[in-house]
């Protein structure tokens, strides 16, 4: 009898004194200085994991002296970057800055949860002494959503400080257009219709089956992205005109019948085969070697400039091979029975991703430094030294024309592909904290300037096509997107990532998922709880 | 190398070779079986290597291969020269050589403590660490824990909380309890002590144990990421499994690639996983005499 209740005792005692461990009172954190008075700011951020040569970097020792700071620099990993912060946050084990996700989706439970529990510490009320700050919120899609009681706890991150009226991301096609023009299937100025689009998958079909090679693949978080010539909305939450209710998007006559039209693509063996069950980065590869003719993938600079630098080295051999004619971003106009007919069709977005904030614990003063430093680098003035460096060492300003030039020897350049080399500029990298160098990339010596240019004529043409109401953009009402209720809350992540693995299994005719009934009968809780919360909500 | 017929064999062999013992068709059929799932085991490190080694012109315009008409080790060469591989090698040869010792010190003494006659407490603690085996007190409480022991950024926090695993201290104590009692009765009445009866009698008589338990704790060590990934963020701690992670998602950054012209990324990825599994791969065969029948003999309790 005596050992049976140890057996119970131990387990409550072990647990009990494990959980208490977590309580205890939380001091705010004094500010420390090093011995040359210089205060030390600890930052965590997702994009200095590029960055570990911090103690011979002269921009990053520069910066630190005029602001009388010393830095230190730690990092996520991309494949851990939600467990890292969720842990340190919770554990209350954080740097001064750190860096998040933060999208409508986890809002309820990460961000506003953070705010609530006294975990993340507000800006300041008034920001005007931080004006390019001010001016980079004031432009900012949704800021007004990321209010609580009056206050802003973070910095939402922006994608692009000079053109912030973009509405829609670059998720969309690149091909081959060499192979369009050899098989007599190019169609001036990338443009293509509906039946256009599916000629050429069907030649493209036709000419890579025997050498075992497909028309078309999906970056792997993207499939179908047939579907999105014909769904409402993106994600969970569409709005039904008949009833005014918001209703399950994948469940949608309009989603339904690109869903059908995905499955005929997938049974004509349009798609690379290997799509449902392809790791990160499969098709990526399969298209810059050769194997697939059309790509959808997030074509930010990045991406593009990647693909398209992988793609001429797997051709190098080839005689004639111009790279800037073989390959470009296709634009595709929805087939006649989509609530789309003959538009192009790109999903919506905000003009920000993720967000940078600051421990509840650190000092008002600290706070104002940090502000300092970033809104500094995101001057003229600091935007030059993140990008170019130091005047006189890096570069110099024609007195009259005031045009930059770069002094060679400070830019020493690869002799075989004549790209600068890359140098380590910490303010570069910190300039991450408000935004992400997007609105830098055109004179960046680092970049290539004719894949920018390019992208900018895409984004153009794509916002006069807005214009002309010849573009569609999928976006979910705001009201929904950032409404913070409690099944909402709980469940919206699992839901969209279920949805996708019951499309996925349609398309396939795998996990007894073979009938629109089964996709159907799939959507089960909590599915309607949900959305009777939203709409008595809304 | 001369042959030998079979008719110079002496009786007792010659027998061994008999009608009845010859390869049937039920061999054959289980060869079969066992070369296929011997290929499914060895094909996905033989398309590693042949990935690692094949230069970006050929991969580039076939992405499945079996064979690489030329053979590049350039991938290699950049693994190889690259400095954070290197820490994450050194960091993660501390935690193999160092955690393992002490995960093996503390396991293996607590289960002979627990495998002994009866002593105040015993049934206690063994309550204590079997609970840990059923429950836990969840991922936060022990950051909580880890981060109030000032173990955080430190190589401590991959080694230190390990000290005993269960499974392996149950292994070793059935294994001490099935060793006869006699040893340590007549060692007792030649005057050793309880420490000399451990280290002279129980321990050179575990050493199959020892070895199984020892290889469990070496491959937890050297694959170990976890504790590195949660409560250390400097680049310098990171284990040859975290470098790798990196490595996979973003080989761009992590190792820069010297010659994209010939080296293609997939092989630098797959020569660095490369890399990481080769010194495992060398180790367990000479373990594996030792694995086997520590496995068996620990399972039964004498």
């Amino acid at each position: 009898m005596r050992r049976k209740y140890l057996f119970l005792l131990t387990p409550v005692v072990a647990i009990s004194s494990m959980t208490l461990t977590g309580c205890g009172g939380r001091d705010p954190k004094p500010d420390v200085y090093d011995k040359d008075g210089n205060l030390l700011i600890s930052l965590r951020n997702l994009y200095f994991s590029d960055y570990t040569e911090t103690a011979n970097d002269v921009y990053l020792r520069e910066l630190q002296e005029q602001f009388k700071v010393k830095l230190s620099f730690q990092s996520y990993q991309w494949s851990n970057w939600e467990t890292q912060v969720t842990g340190a946050i919770n554990a209350d084990n954080l740097t001064d800055v750190f860096h998040a996700n933060i999208d409508s989706y986890n809002f309820a439970s990460y961000y506003k949860f953070w705010a609530e529990e006294e975990m993340i510490k507000p800006l300041p009320n008034d920001l005007t002494k931080w004006p390019n700050i001010k001016k980079m919120l004031e432009n900012t899609s949704n800021v007004e959503k990321l209010y609580i009681n009056g206050k802003l706890y973070g910095l939402p991150i922006a994608k692009n400080t000079t053109d912030y009226d973009t509405s829609f991301s670059p998720f969309t096609y690149i091909y081959r257009r060499d192979w369009a023009k050899k098989w007599g299937v190019y169609q001036e100025n990338d443009i293509y219709t509906w039946e256009q689009f599916e000629a050429l998958l069907e030649k493209f079909k036709t000419e890579l089956a025997p050498t075992s090679r497909y028309a078309l693949g999906d970056v792997e978080w993207g499939y179908p992205s047939i579907v999105n010539f014909y769904k409402q909305v993106p994600h969970c939450y569409a709005y039904d005109e008949a009833t005014q209710d918001y209703v399950n998007n994948y469940l949608t006559d309009e989603y339904i019948l690109g869903l059908e039209k995905s499955k005929s693509f997938k049974s004509n063996g349009y798609y690379y085969p290997g799509q449902n069950s392809a790791v990160d980065g499969r098709l990526n590869i399969e298209y810059y070697s050769n194997q697939i003719g059309i790509l959808y993938e997030n074509l930010s600079y990045s991406n593009y400039e990647a693909l398209k630098k992988q793609l001429k080295i797997s051709n190098a051999s080839l005689d004639n091979f111009n790279i800037e004619d073989a390959t470009a971003i296709m634009k595709i106009k929805a087939p006649a029975d989509s609530i789309h007919a003959d538009k192009y069709v790109l999903e919506g977005t905000d003009n920000w991703f993720s967000m940078t904030f600051f421990d509840f614990l650190i000092s008002d003063a600290k706070q104002a430094k940090i502000l300092d430093i970033i809104d500094w680098l995101l001057s003229e003035e600091g935007t030059l030294f993140s990008i170019y460096g130091i005047e006189g060492y890096d570069y110099t300003v024609d007195p009259i024309t005031k045009e930059i030039e770069l002094i060679p020897e400070a830019w020493p350049e690869d002799p075989q592909t004549h790209e600068k080399a890359a140098k380590t500029n910490g303010a570069k990298m910190l300039r991450y904290m408000g935004s992400l160098g997007y609105d830098t990339l055109g004179y960046d010596p680092l970049t290539n300037k004719e894949s920018v240019a390019y992208l900018e004529s895409w984004e153009a043409e794509m916002k006069e096509a807005l214009e002309h109401d010849e573009l569609d953009i999928l976006k979910e009402n705001k009201d929904v997107m950032w409404l913070t209720s409690n099944l909402k809350a709980r469940y919206s992540g699992i839901m969209r990532t279920n949805a996708l693995g019951t499309v996925m299994n349609y398309i396939y005719g795998t996990n007894r998922i073979v009938s629109i009934d089964d996709y159907k009968n799939d959507f089960k809780y909590p599915w309607a709880e949900v959305l009777a919360e939203i709409n008595s909500l809304i | 190398m001369s042959k030998i017929k079979i008719s110079k064999l002496p009786l007792a062999r010659r027998e061994k070779v008999s009608p009845s013992n010859r390869f049937g068709g039920f061999d054959v059929f289980c060869f079969i079986i066992l070369l296929v799932f011997a290929l499914l085991i060895i094909f996905p490190f033989y398309y590693l290597f042949i990935v690692s080694i094949t230069p970006q012109e050929i991969y580039a315009n076939n992405s499945f291969i079996l064979w690489t008409p030329e053979i590049s080790f350039d991938a290699y060469k950049t693994v190889f020269t690259e400095k954070s591989i290197w820490n994450g090698f050194g960091i993660t040869c501390i935690l193999l050589f160092g955690g393992t010792l002490y995960q093996m010190f503390f396991t293996v003494i607590t289960g002979y403590a627990l495998s002994r006659q009866k002593w105040v407490g015993k049934n206690f603690v063994m309550n204590m660490i079997l609970v840990t085996m059923f429950f836990g007190g969840g991922l936060i409480p022990y950051y909580v824990l880890i981060k109030s022991l000032n173990m955080t950024d430190t190589i401590w926090v991959m080694i230190i909380p390990g000290a005993i695993d269960t499974f392996n201290m149950l292994l070793m104590r059935n294994y001490f309890a099935s060793l006869p009692k006699e040893l340590e009765e007549s060692a007792k009445i030649d005057g050793a002590n309880d420490i000399q009866i451990f280290a002279r009698i129980f321990l050179p008589l575990s050493l199959p144990m020892l070895a199984t338990v020892g290889l469990f704790f070496a491959v937890g060590n050297w694959n170990s990421w976890y504790n590195g990934m949660l409560f250390n963020t400097k680049e310098s701690l990171k284990t040859l499994q975290q470098v790798l992670q990196d490595v996979i998602y973003t080989p761009a950054s992590t190792i820069p690639n010297p010659n994209p012209t010939r080296i293609n990324t997939e092989s630098l990825k797959m020569a660095a996983i490369f890399f990481t599994i080769i010194p495992m791969m060398l180790f367990y065969p000479f373990l594996q005499r030792f694995f086997v029948k520590g496995i068996v003999v620990g399972a039964i309790k004498g």
